[in-house]
């Protein structure tokens, strides 16, 4: 079998220091390693009042990131960047998120 | 070489758990036909011809006999009235869906073969005239091909069996070769078995769950869209179960997911036997995780009692 069913790893970095700063995610995110992606947006961050987050390599997420991204959009101007098509667009726009930061689509 | 075009399952004209590719050279004279009736016999008939004006013939003479009497031979009939014109080389097979039952013949010694995992392949090779048959075994694949399979290694044809069926019909296409450069795979996925996954109600057991369902997803041949939304859909209700589930329950809590193909239907059930308790902080967060799982499949529904949750969700095939 040469097909990769296996979850890709899950890594988070800082991309960019500038203004905002950019955080790039890859992989699944799930439950167990949220707080981890929670904890480098958080430090990413430090005293900017905005944050981008590239979701364009992650390959699973559902509510528990959700959940992070609105907190976090509650108290800093957030922008994403998704792919315009898959399953975090949809995420994005039954949830509401996509109503509360910005959503940016990149090849 | 020519390009090579896609007739993916999720198209209108192909029935589910099908994918086919072919690379046309110039009037190459080759042609298929798919078709799939209410019953859910699915009738497969392919074909080519250096003449083109015979090809077209053929095709439009075989197709509705098949379709009518589910009978291969006596549809391959006008293939082998034209043998010694130009040497036309036709199959016929007819899969019933229902009792897995496959029917193959053909004209020109066109083989087929049956790649099931675990297993020899079986390459089907009945004589003119005559139907094989086969009972095909759950995530068994059935490649048809113009040339031939006689021209596909073995190793290739044990890749197929653990691929998406649109992966595994472009593998098969780009080891045929002929000449002229023209080719056709055909290729039809039995429904893999249920999957039946029980695990420690703990988030690091997610990971394997979705490991899994990818796994199984592919091979049931459903589209992209569709095995994303099911992924999320079954992942939010695992998630749910061991966040909140394991609160309570006073023993080892497990998450069990279910994923069943039913003709064209995909069902899903994810249940725990823990004590549900919504966590104080987000009062109406499950409310949130339904609504999601709602908005992706086609049918949900959540049923709490005191011996655990169960979320129970259907998806059909999108057409």
């Amino acid at each position: 079998m040469t097909e990769q069913f296996g979850p890709a790893r899950f890594t988070v970095t800082l991309a960019s220091e500038g203004h905002p700063p950019v955080v790039a995610v890859s992989g699944d995110i799930d439950l167990a390693n949220v707080a981890e992606f929670e904890e480098a947006m958080a430090g990413a961050l430090d005293d900017s009042p905005a944050l981008t987050v590239d979701l364009t390599d992650v390959s699973y997420c559902d509510s528990a990131a959700v959940r992070a991204l609105f907190s976090l959009a509650a108290t800093t101007e957030l922008t994403m960047l998704v792919r315009p098509a898959g399953h975090i667009k949809t995420l994005l726009g039954i949830s509401g998120l996509d109503r509360v930061a910005t959503v940016i689509t990149e090849e | 070489m020519d390009e090579v075009v896609s007739a993916a399952a999720g198209t209108a004209c192909v029935p589910p758990g099908i994918a086919v590719r072919y690379r046309p050279a110039t009037a190459s004279g080759l042609w298929f036909e798919l078709d799939e009736t209410p019953g859910g016999r699915v009738s497969v008939a392919l074909g080519h011809c250096a003449d083109p004006a015979l090809a077209a013939r053929l095709r439009t003479e075989i197709t509705p006999v098949l379709r009518e009497t589910g009978d291969p031979v006596a549809a391959l009939q006008p293939a082998a009235n034209a043998r010694g014109a130009a040497e036309p080389v036709a199959v016929c097979a007819v899969i019933e869906r229902d009792s897995a039952e496959l029917l193959y013949s053909s004209i020109g010694g066109i083989k087929a073969v049956v790649v099931t995992p675990g297993a020899p392949a079986a390459v089907l090779d009945p004589p003119t005239g005559r139907t094989a048959t086969m009972r095909l075994a759950p995530a068994a694949t059935v490649l048809l091909c113009i040339p031939g399979v006689v021209s596909l290694a073995h190793a290739l044809l044990e890749q197929i069996a653990g691929l998406h069926p649109d992966r595994a019909a472009e593998h098969a296409i780009d080891a045929l070769h002929c000449d002229p450069d023209a080719a056709l795979a055909v290729l039809y996925r039995q429904p893999p078995a249920p999957m039946d996954l029980t695990v420690p109600a703990e988030p690091a057991s997610l990971a394997t769950v979705r490991s899994h369902l990818r796994h199984w997803l592919a091979m049931t041949g459903v589209d992209a869209e569709s095995a994303a939304d099911t992924l999320l859909a079954v992942g939010e209700a695992a998630s749910n179960a061991t966040e909140h589930s394991v609160l309570g329950a006073g023993h080892p809590v497990e998450l069990t997911v279910r994923a069943v193909a039913a003709g064209t239907v995909l069902r899903f059930t994810v249940s725990d036997n823990g004590r549900w308790k919504p966590p104080p902080q987000s009062p109406g967060h499950r409310g949130h995780g339904i609504r999601l799982i709602n908005a992706l499949v086609d049918d949900a529904d959540l049923i709490t009692d005191d011996r655990g949750t169960t979320v129970e969700m259907s998806k059909g095939w999108r057409q």
